[in-house]
């Protein structure tokens, strides 16, 4: 389940190739294209722009949190090539001096950097590390709907001292973007790995809707349930429940003594 | 592997950054301005990180040696405990430290010097009583020990402090360091155990028993104090003749001389770091087992709990001294 943020239309297009993925046109404020591999949101540039179209997505995406959060585009840097591509290890907002730290869990096939986010373009090149408009608008707003561990950006580098701003233009964006496919595509395999294991570890266990169906129970019941079910997919997968002579609309309090009970005697086996 | 250390920008030139930094080459390096930037921070996946945990190297401000909770000590009127580094680089499925941190990065306070100097002026405090001092609560005394040299560096301090006690608690067997140095009478080295067939389920990338046990008689042989910590006791069907195994495993490997203390300690963790626990490992046996909450604390059915303890307090003293048993019930990391 990937979430990608781009800017530009530019930045956009390899990515809806590559992940197949198609313009869905119920949505109106942003271009938004979906697939099966996830969806992909086309922000505008700026941090404020990737905040919020990064809120649109994950509202009308099914505000699934453990989705991996991807924010893919073009920067400048100080000493990298041209189509290098570098994942931020560091994202460093300049108008504010805050820093977020995304954790790098993999070894992805290019270099970790520091990239600083900046309200206007980047003419000087004088610090080190690479520089855009939008992750510090990004980062902290997917880190809102997901572990960090799974919020990721991969800047490649389009403009520096030997490759002046001026003369980028989107053919040459989108170049750049479509030469990167293998490193976007490795940091996504890696995020949507991590992705499933939070899922698995969060997912509910089975016969859970079946159980809140039958019986009534209070919140802190229903946590509960979950967590004896979780036992007992773990104890005894296999096992029907113990439900015999147990009646539709009884207190769920009921079963839920039953069944911890059974678990107990399980677990002491 | 290290991929990445954080380093606070206030400890960049520290020597002891540099040194630490020099035994990881191909580390990439990131400054930060203090530690919980990037450590612990909300939305992070303890699990997810425990893959490939970076190092972070900060200053600890503030009061570095901390008295015990009550119940916990091996002896002395006196226990302190202090944290030169969080988390550990095993990845035993019982630790606390998943349940108190949300983050799995190693976190490492090079500012050994003023842990020396608290735990020199603690002493001072009541030069007559013994004090025990804990390392190893938040993390393993002596696993990274290869890149920070802490106990290195703290066994001169021990040896200027006779009435100071120094616990190494350790899961390693990384004792070149130990072996190295001339023994002293105040520091013991603490190794914790739990049968075979649990480790092998449970404690992931710990050494096996059989290693521990060989680096502890080596460490014996040379003339170190020895410690055994049965903690956490890990209650299965079998615990009888697994702890039965075990502690015969053990004390044919060490004659009773090395043996400074033995203690024990059932499972049991805080009712939220348990919670944690579940939701990041809601498949784990452990987990799932027959334990109870009472007065915040997960543990054992007291039933079971009486019975897993009272086996092992039994099957010890008819191996140990009463003076060297040291029963403890309260949670730590190592
Ligand atoms: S129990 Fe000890 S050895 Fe195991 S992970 Fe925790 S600190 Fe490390």
């Amino acid at each position: 389940m990937l979430r990608f943020v781009v800017a530009l239309d530019a930045e956009a297009r390899p990515l809806v190739e590559r992940f197949d993925l198609r313009h869905d046109p119920l949505v109106a404020p942003y271009k938004v294209y979906r697939g099966e591999a996830g969806a992909l949101i086309v922000a505008g540039i700026g941090k404020v722009a990737a905040a919020a179209a990064t809120s649109y997505l994950y509202l009308t995406s099914g505000g699934h949190r453990q989705a991996a959060w991807l924010n893919i585009g073009v920067a400048g840097h100080s000493s990298l090539s041209l189509g290098d591509a570098v994942v931020a290890h560091k994202i460093r907002d300049r108008a504010s001096q805050r820093s977020w730290y995304p954790p790098q869990l993999s070894t992805l096939p290019c270099a970790t950097d520091e990239v600083t986010t900046v309200d206007l373009p980047e003419r000087s090149y004088q610090e080190s590390g690479a520089f855009e408009m939008e992750a510090s608008g990004f980062y902290p707003t997917a880190c809102r709907f997901a572990s960090a561990e799974l919020v990721q950006c991969l800047k490649i580098v389009s403009d520096g001292p030997q490759n002046k701003l001026e003369l980028l233009t989107l053919e040459v964006v989108e170049e750049l973007v479509e030469h990167s496919l293998p490193v976007v595509e490795a940091l996504a395999e890696h995020c949507s790995e991590l992705s499933r294991e939070l899922r698995d570890l969060e997912a509910d266990p089975p016969d859970l809707k079946q159980c809140l169906k039958t019986w009534r129970f209070t919140v802190s019941q229903s946590r509960e349930l979950r967590r004896q079910l979780r036992r007992r997919q773990t104890l005894a997968p296999e096992e029907p429940l113990p439900i015999q002579g147990l009646q539709q609309g009884v207190r769920g309090k009921e079963f839920l003594a039953r069944l911890r009970l059974w678990l107990d005697e399980l677990a002491i086996r | 592997m290290i991929s990445h250390i954080y380093i606070e920008e206030g400890i960049a030139n520290h020597p002891r950054t540099q040194t630490i930094c020099e035994r990881f080459p191909k580390a990439v390096r990131v400054s930060c301005e203090r530690y919980g930037e990037v450590f612990n921070r909300r939305a992070q996946s303890f699990r997810l990180q425990k893959k490939r945990p970076a190092l972070i190297l900060a200053c600890k401000p503030g009061t570095l040696v901390q008295p015990t909770p009550v119940g916990y000590g091996i002896g002395a009127p006196r226990n302190y405990y202090f944290s030169h580094m969080l988390n550990c680089v095993y990845d035993c499925r019982y630790c606390f430290l998943q349940g108190m941190y949300r983050s799995a990065h190693y976190v490492v306070f090079v500012n050994f010097e003023d842990f020396f100097d608290a735990i020199v002026s603690t002493v001072a405090e009541a030069p007559n009583e013994p004090a025990c001092f804990f390392s190893g609560y938040d993390c393993d005394s002596l696993a990274l020990e290869g890149a920070t040299r802490f106990i290195e560096q703290a066994l001169p301090i021990f040896r200027e402090l006779p009435n100071a006690w120094l616990e190494v608690r350790t899961k390693s067997t990384r004792i070149e360091t130990l072996l190295a140095t001339e023994p002293l009478p105040n520091t013991v080295i603490a190794f914790s155990f739990t049968p075979d067939e649990v480790s092998k389920t449970l404690e992931h990338g710990v050494p096996s028993v059989a290693r521990r046990i060989a680096a502890m008689a080596r460490l014996a042989k040379r003339g170190w104090p020895l410690g055994l910590r049965f903690d956490p006791l890990i209650y299965s069907a079998e615990f009888r003749d697994q702890y039965r195994r075990l502690f015969e495993q053990v004390f044919a490997a060490i004659d009773s001389t090395s043996l400074h203390s033995v203690s024990l300690g059932p499972f049991r963790l805080p009712a939220a770091f348990f919670r944690q626990l579940e939701r990041l490992q809601s498949d784990e046996p452990l987990v799932a087992g027959p334990l109870s909450a009472q007065n915040g604390m997960v543990s054992y059915r007291p039933d079971l709990e009486a019975e897993l303890v009272g086996f092992c307090t039994e099957e010890l003293l008819r191996r140990v001294p009463k003076r060297a048993f040291f029963p403890c019930q309260l949670p730590t990391a190592e």
